[in-house]
């Protein structure tokens, strides 16, 4: 079953055509990686998904309902949740107060003046599952960058989302915190539908089955790795942009 | 959260707040003589506006340059009251006018003061009215999501304007000499030591139940809700929350208890007028919680009570330098210790007593507001 449709979407900004004509359609489940050199589109599409850019042109509809014109809080209590470039966590509110702020959006105003005497269950279980029990009284500031990064993770899982979209959810971490993140991405997949943003090959190595691969704001391709690795016109973008990088024997 | 005694850490509060209250309400009447008791009930009522603009700014990220408006409005809604018991019973005043309407030649009484002949209707509209401004102005411009800086300048805007507005229609407001004198107040002698002592009481009891009132709030969800919102107001977007109501909320409360400060204000002080509560006043306010501590209730209200009684003292023995001293304090304050006086104790505190590495961080000033 089709859980997100994008339907010919447009982002331009100014004269400069972010993304451009997309038709992408994700089924309920799905683990979908997006690469793409810089200024592919791909935080654009995410953000277009999300609330925070408008489309230019074109529609995306969520479980059968158009979700673009609808405000960013509005789309994320519709299931969608979304992580950051540069991890973004409250630094002042502790681990557990973090993950309980994500939880009670659908609370009407006067329930959210009580203050709760003990943690809901659902903010230890989740907790429990991004490894960062031992944090939970501790101010997110803190955390270490990959701790951070998963309780970002965390908060997304709190607000019960259907679609997660984590815009590269490694970047800057070690191999540990990388194989952790890799598995904690694997087990969400299991009860989630997950679009991750992500450039480290090893990575996509690793855990990517679908890849997206996107280019100057249009769908190169689409397929497992071995097929886009040996896709003509993503070496040729990849090799003229960045092949130190991004290009692998 | 000290590992050496958990109870007593946990009773220190109350048992402090306890104290205050109770030295503030039975020791001070009986140690100051009255006139120093009524400055020290001036004093509080900034008190008052302070813990609002700690709610708005501290928690809220929302800086309100313009708190003199809220302050006004609840302190012209008892004005006016005072002003019209004053003339009815006055027996050589036949029109039963105030006094400045007689001069500008008004014949009866204008359509905007009548329901200010009831005390009940002027307490509640010193309470609703600022709120109801706020609420207004709050929603229509968080929901623009309008912050920061240009949040600041209207709101210093919007008491520029009152101020021009109160000195234009003088014939309502009394213009630039405000509203003065009010001897009585539901046939009370307000200048009595009985009535000041009753009045100072009063406040006390006020800044005490909002300070409560405020504290829970903080601690609560919503609170909770607010931080996040001063500290990444998108991301609380894609979590699912709006951040327009709980700003709003925020921001009226804050106007409120602005509101009820003014309407004590009034007969302690014995007058208002549009110098008290322009847009230096305003900023004035907002100073006083800075060097208090915006992060802090108990610092913001001390904050306003040690620079008005500082501002009193120094301005008694040499008037010309207080300013100047006031300017290089808030330099001090913003340069070394951004979080206030509250900061400093608590630094000052972690150094005295060893405690577990996460508790002794602060909020640090996460946007150049000042």
């Amino acid at each position: 079953m089709s859980l997100l449709t994008i339907t010919d979407l447009t982002v331009t900004f100014g004269d400069y055509t972010a993304l451009d004509h997309i038709n992408l359609t994700l089924t309920q489940g799905e683990l979908r990686f997006l690469i793409g050199p810089n200024g592919a589109g791909k935080t654009t599409l995410i953000d277009t998904i999300t609330g925070r850019t408008r489309p230019t042109h074109g529609h995306i509809t969520y479980n059968n309902k158009p979700i673009h014109h609808l405000p960013e809080h509005r789309i994320a209590r519709n299931g969608i949740g979304r992580t950051f470039q540069t991890s973004v966590v409250f630094e002042h509110l502790t681990v557990a107060d973090n993950i309980d702020l994500a939880t009670t959006h659908h609370l009407r105003p006067w329930q959210l003046l009580r203050a709760p005497r003990t943690l809901p269950d659902t903010v230890h279980h989740i907790l429990d599952r991004v490894g960062l029990t031992p944090h939970t009284h501790h101010k997110a500031a803190t955390l270490s960058h990959g701790q951070r990064q998963w309780l970002e993770i965390a908060m997304l899982l709190a607000a019960r989302p259907q679609l997660l979209l984590l815009d590269e959810p490694v970047a800057g971490m070690n191999t540990d915190e990388r194989t952790r993140t890799g598995q904690l991405l694997t087990e969400i997949a299991t009860d989630h539908t997950i679009v991750v943003i992500e450039h480290d090959m090893d990575f996509l190595r690793r855990y990517a089955r679908d890849i997206t691969v996107l280019h100057e704001g249009r769908i190169l391709t689409h397929g497992d790795l071995t097929t886009i690795q040996n896709h003509p016109e993503v070496q040729q973008v990849y090799l003229g942009h960045t092949p130190h990088q991004e290009h692998t024997p | 959260m000290t590992h050496t005694h958990p109870t007593l850490t946990r009773w220190r509060g109350p048992i402090t707040f306890i104290t205050l209250l109770a030295a503030a309400l039975l020791l001070l009447p009986l140690l100051l003589e009255p006139f120093r008791l009524n400055l020290l009930a001036q004093y509080l009522c900034y008190s008052i506006v302070a813990l609002g603009i700690a709610l708005a700014w501290g928690r809220g990220g929302m800086l309100t340059l313009g708190h003199g408006v809220y302050f006004g409005l609840g302190a012209y809604a008892m004005a006016m009251h005072l002003t019209l018991e004053r003339a009815a019973h006055d027996p050589l005043n036949t029109t039963g006018l105030p006094q400045f309407m007689q001069v500008t030649g008004a014949t009866e009484l204008p359509l905007l003061w009548q329901p200010f002949t009831s005390a009940t209707f002027a307490i509640t509209t010193a309470v609703l009215a600022p709120a109801a401004l706020a609420t207004l102005l709050g929603w229509s411009v968080f929901r623009q999501r309008v912050k920061g800086a240009y949040f600041a300048i209207l709101n210093q805007a919007l008491a520029a304007a009152f101020v021009l507005l109160l000195i234009g229609q003088q014939h309502l407001t009394g213009g630039t000499n405000g509203l003065t004198d009010f001897p009585t107040f539901a046939g009370h002698d307000l200048y009595t030591p009985t009535a000041q002592t009753t009045l100072y009481t009063l406040t006390v009891l006020t800044l005490a139940t909002l300070y409560l009132a405020f504290r829970h709030l903080t601690r609560s969800r919503y609170g909770k809700l607010l931080t996040a919102i001063r500290d990444a107001e998108d991301r609380v977007r894609y979590l699912g929350h709006d951040p327009t109501w709980p700003k709003t909320l925020a921001y009226a409360l804050s106007a409120t208890a602005a509101g009820i400060a003014g309407a004590l204000f009034v007969p302690i002080m014995g007058i208002i007028s549009p110098t008290l509560i322009g847009v230096i006043p305003s900023i004035m306010m907002v100073l006083a919680v800075a060097i208090g501590g915006r992060y802090s209730l108990a610092g913001a209200a001390t904050g306003a009570l040690l620079i008005n009684a500082a501002q009193t003292t120094f301005a008694e023995t040499f008037s010309g330098t207080w300013t100047y001293l006031q300017g290089a304090l808030f330099v001090i304050v913003i340069a070394l210790a951004p979080q206030g006086l509250a900061g400093l104790t608590t630094t000052l505190k972690n150094h005295l007593t060893p405690t577990p590495p996460e508790t002794t961080t602060h909020p640090q000033p996460h946007k150049a507001h000042t």
